[in-house]
């Protein structure tokens, strides 16, 4: 490998899978408080509606028209889905898996049935990702940079600027909504903006890797950061930290680690970051020093045996 | 050519295009009714969601299989060894999801998140690895994702009905504890019920359904026919028998529907359009249904508010107070006010008989509070219309006695 | 500010606009099943009010729908003459304490820190300032040792004071608590009594959920009896001292719940 293949090949991936998984853990943390996790999954299938309409409708895959129609297609998705709660009176996972799937099909059917697909983007990537496809052609020229990591870092900056200014706001309509409320917080208008900003990350990520490996990025890093600590900024911190190394590792493994056993094909990145963000988890899940599940089970022991 | 085209489509939909296709139709929709009927009792458990996990966790386990079979037998595309693994790994992320959820702080959404991303993370990774290799027939795999009836043979349309009637016969053989658990767990297991155990067994049929659906709609979109159409049927009615045959007609329908027109475009995804069909469904059930539906409920909202403000506006004219304006504008529209904004004479009689009404319902509320205040729409009816003879009978004695 | 000498005399009439609170033809339903019917009561300045009555009640719906958390088929709630408006800083409400994810990761101080947002406004950072006074408020309710604790490391009675020191620092007219005294001991029943009672001494309204039949009178000024519709309302004396309770609890309720079980 020469720095020239680096620069062109391995440099950018790894930009661009690390913007993504940090723009979509700095979200998922809050999401995750709230026990809305699988808002996630559901805002990062809808994308690929809303990606594909935008398209039709402009014909052409630019980015400020793909960002709207997925941010069009999340919003249009949280309201049904509230719809279907408040008058269905369904539980959220029912509501929620009849959105997704619903439009996520719809999706799908668009994609196979018009020009997008031999055009644009097809199935494979979009369950997959296409994180090998992001090449920077002439490394040192900033005005080839790709165009996924451009958006990725514009999307990341604002995403980290809301998280920023608004911090006490998203603290206290997720603690307790009825309090934001009371103090003129409009937790409704919260949630809103914080669905938005889950259908910008996810549609942002989307392109790198896929719509169902997104979920990886936005729920993994903050479960591990979740095991880890009782402040909040601090698991943002973390959440964020662990994203940019589960990237990094997991597009490593993916391209060298086949040729530890002799193979010069690579797999896919998309998936080896999803496992590693996973092992991560375990691994958080089971030693964490105070909330681990071993740790957990030692301390009872040990509280046992001192009563004893 | 349209005439062959309309004429083709019709032997179809009657089961005579052939045999494989008949078979491959006759099994989606069998399948489509048992995802269907299982899928009433996974919304009723609220753990629709659960599914997602399951559906996810199936790849990793569909790509080593394929792998063992390559290894051992110079195939991997076999169903029933395709359908093993997803089960294995199936399995394994259902116990994923539990561990999680009871072990961790994390709470079940989190837990599902990371099963599926996990476990399908490991998929994707074992698939393109699989891409790699010489090994012909991996076009198979690429059906399991979104489905691909078109391109199903006639064993695995065979097992795809065997397991899906297993499924639907288990679930009708063990319909009163699934239902006595549903309804009420805390009853259930008063009655000796083994609630654990019941929701094992019912996570299990849940698990064959969604590999049995993977063939036909595909791994991402299978969970969508164990949720929507109990969704679908949950808004037509309160009883869980009318439920189970309502979500199993748009399960099975939307199936047949789906692989008919998969057997006619050889090239669709049949998994995206059986899922719109029964979306379609649901979509009408969710606007028009008579019980649950939105418009039914928005015009029961807006009568009940008329109902509730019209009888406190006579309680208040028969109390002597001025009603409020909006309450005044409705005594208006009853016809009850007249053009002196004084009641007119039915008004009077309609106040006095709604005051004592309300007498009773004061009664009633005096003497069994914590009954009558879990009575619906106590209070915004005569009590007559709503409570028991005898108990209306019981209270106007008191009335007059005390 | 309202001292205690702005208290009016008792049975002087009282014009809407004076009135700290004052709800008025209130009715709500869940679904098609009524929880307030035509609900009518005010509160004074200074008053200690204690809203009372069987479960299912409506005792906290009436706070809720005070604030605008449950919708209103009909009525109104007037805040000194008002609607009432979120975020002008006149209402605090004390939740029930199972309604919050105790996991959350904050600490004491944190939460406190929160009654404080309103003053603090949106998107400015909360400064040392803050937080030191967030620190005062706990110190008034005994729980300065607290502060840095993670908040499912309190104890009930912990929590309890936690939420009452956050109402504190949201320094509001009017304070709404839903069962402030649920599962506390008895020292800090105690406790909060006297802190409410410092508030209404004040001049501030207090309106709590109570479930103690034995201490109503003790702790609280006035009383509101609720089974769906406003049974009586007045000065404790004078509620406890009818029959009212038993038409509220039910006539033929079994001992335990009845003043007269006792």
């Amino acid at each position: 490998m020469t720095v020239q293949e680096f620069l062109v090949l391995d440099l950018p991936a790894i930009l661009t899978a690390m913007l993504a998984c940090v723009a979509c853990s700095l979200v998922g943390s809050f999401l995750l408080l709230r026990r809305q996790a699988l808002l996630a999954d559901a805002v990062s299938h809808v994308v690929l509606p809303g990606i594909v309409g935008a398209v039709l409708v402009t014909g052409a895959l630019t980015g400020v028209a793909i960002m709207a129609g997925a941010l069009v297609a999340a919003l249009v998705a949280v309201a049904a889905i509230e719809l279907l709660r408040v008058f269905g009176r369904l539980e959220a996972g029912a509501a929620m898996g009849t959105v997704f799937t619903t439009m996520f099909a719809v999706g799908v059917a668009m994609l196979e049935w018009s020009d997008v697909a031999g055009g644009y983007i097809d199935a494979r990537h979009v369950l997959f990702g296409s994180l090998e496809t992001v090449l920077w052609m002439s490394p040192g020229d900033l005005a080839t940079v790709p165009r996924q990591i451009v958006t990725l870092a514009v999307v990341l900056a604002v995403l980290a600027g809301l998280c920023g200014c608004f911090h006490k706001e998203l603290a206290v309509s997720t603690f307790d909504p009825a309090l934001a409320a009371l103090l003129g917080f409009r937790p409704r208008l919260v949630s809103i903006a914080l669905v938005t900003a889950t259908g910008a990350a996810a549609v942002a990520a989307f392109e790198a890797v896929g719509s169902i490996l997104v979920v990886a990025m936005f729920v993994g890093p903050p479960c591990v950061a979740r095991m880890l600590t009782d402040r909040l900024s601090l698991q943002v911190w973390i959440s964020v930290l662990v994203a940019a190394v589960a990237a990094t590792a997991g597009y490593v493994l993916a391209a060298f680690g086949p040729g530890l056993y002799g193979s010069t094909n690579s797999l896919n990145a998309a998936g080896t970051i999803a496992v590693t963000v996973g092992i991560l988890q375990v691994v958080s899940m089971l030693f964490a020093p105070r909330y681990g599940a071993l740790s957990a089970t030692r301390r009872r022991q040990s509280s046992q045996s001192a009563t004893r | 050519m349209e005439g062959t085209g309309l004429a083709e489509l019709a032997r179809i939909l009657v089961l005579d295009a052939g045999y494989n296709t008949a078979l491959v139709m006759a099994g989606s929709t069998v399948f489509g009714v048992a995802a269907g009927v299982i899928g009433c009792f996974t919304m009723l458990r609220r753990r629709s969601m659960i599914s997602d996990a399951i559906s996810h966790a199936t790849l990793p386990g569909i790509a080593l299989a394929f792998l063992c079979g390559l290894a051992v037998f110079g195939s991997g595309r076999n169903i029933v060894l395709l359908s093993t693994g997803a089960a294995a790994t199936g399995v394994l992320g259902i116990l994923a999801v539990h561990w999680i959820r009871e072990r961790t702080r994390l709470g079940e959404d989190a837990a599902i998140g990371t099963v599926l991303s996990g476990f399908f993370g490991a998929g994707v990774v074992l698939m393109s690895h699989v891409q790699t290799l010489p090994a012909a027939g991996q076009a198979g795999l690429d059906g399991f994702l979104l489905g691909a009836t078109a391109t199903m043979t006639a064993d695995e349309a065979v097992a795809i009905t065997v397991a899906s009637v297993l499924v639907m016969a288990a679930t009708l053989a063990l319909l009163r504890p699934f239902a006595a658990v549903c309804l009420d767990e805390h009853h259930a297991s008063n009655l000796g019920l083994a609630v654990v155990t019941t929701d094992m067994v019912m996570t299990a049929l849940l698990l064959l359904v969604v590999v049995t659906g993977l063939k036909t709609v595909g791994l991402i979109l299978v969970i969508a026919l164990v949720i929507i159409p109990p969704v679908t049927a949950r808004f037509w009615t309160e009883r869980l028998g009318v439920m189970l045959a309502i979500s199993g007609l748009v399960g099975g329908g939307a199936c047949y529907a789906g692989s008919a027109a998969s057997a006619f475009w050889p090239d669709m995804p049949t998994g995206a359009v059986i899922v719109i069909l029964a979306a379609m469904a649901c979509a009408f059930s969710v606007a028009v249904a008579p019980v649950r539906g939105v418009v039914s409920r928005l015009v029961h909202a807006r009568r009940f508010r008329r109902r509730v403000v019209l009888r406190q506006a006579l309680l208040a004219c028969s109390r002597g107070d001025r009603p409020d304006d909006d309450a005044l504008r409705i005594l208006r529209s009853a016809g009850l006010l007249g053009a002196d904004a004084e009641l007119t004479m039915r008004g009077h009689a309609k106040a006095a008989a709604t005051a004592s009404d309300w007498r009773l319902w004061e009664l009633y509320l005096e003497c069994y509070p914590e009954r009558a205040l879990a009575t619906p729409e106590w209070g915004s009816r005569p009590i007559d219309e709503v409570l028991p003879a005898d108990t209306v009978a019981e209270l106007r004695a008191r009335a007059g006695s005390g | 500010m309202i001292g205690p000498e702005a208290i009016p005399p008792a049975g002087r009439v009282l014009s809407t606009t004076d009135l700290p609170l004052y709800v008025q033809g209130l009715n709500v339903a869940y679904g098609s099943r009524p929880v307030l019917w035509n609900v009518e009561f005010s509160a004074t300045a200074g008053s200690l009010t204690a809203v009372v009555g069987p479960n299912g009640a409506g005792k906290s719906t009436l706070l809720r729908a005070v604030i605008g958390q449950v919708p209103r088929l009909s009525g109104h709630v007037r805040v000194f003459g008002r609607g009432f408006e979120p975020g002008d800083g006149t209402v605090a409400y004390v939740p029930q304490q199972g309604i919050v994810d105790w996991e959350f990761p904050a600490s004491a101080l944190d939460v406190v820190a929160m009654g404080l947002y309103g003053h603090i406004g949106w998107f400015r950072p909360v400064r040392r300032r803050h937080r030191a006074r967030a620190l005062e408020m706990l110190d008034r309710v005994g729980l300065a040792d607290s502060a840095g604790r993670q908040i499912g490391q309190l104890s009930g009675g912990q929590r309890q004071r936690m939420f009452i020191a956050r109402a504190l620092a949201q320094d509001a007219e009017i304070y709404l608590l839903d069962e402030p005294l649920a599962g506390v001991d008895a020292v800090t029943e105690t406790r909060i009594m006297t802190i409410l009672r410092d508030l209404a001494d004040a001049g501030r309204t207090i309106v709590a959920v109570h479930h103690d039949l034995e201490t109503l009178q003790e702790y609280f000024t006035h009383a509101l009896l609720l089974n769906g519709r406003v049974v009586e309302a007045g000065p404790v004396g004078g509620v406890v001292a009818s029959a009212s309770i038993d038409r509220t609890y039910g006539r033929f309720a079994t001992a335990g719940a009845g003043i007269g079980a006792g």
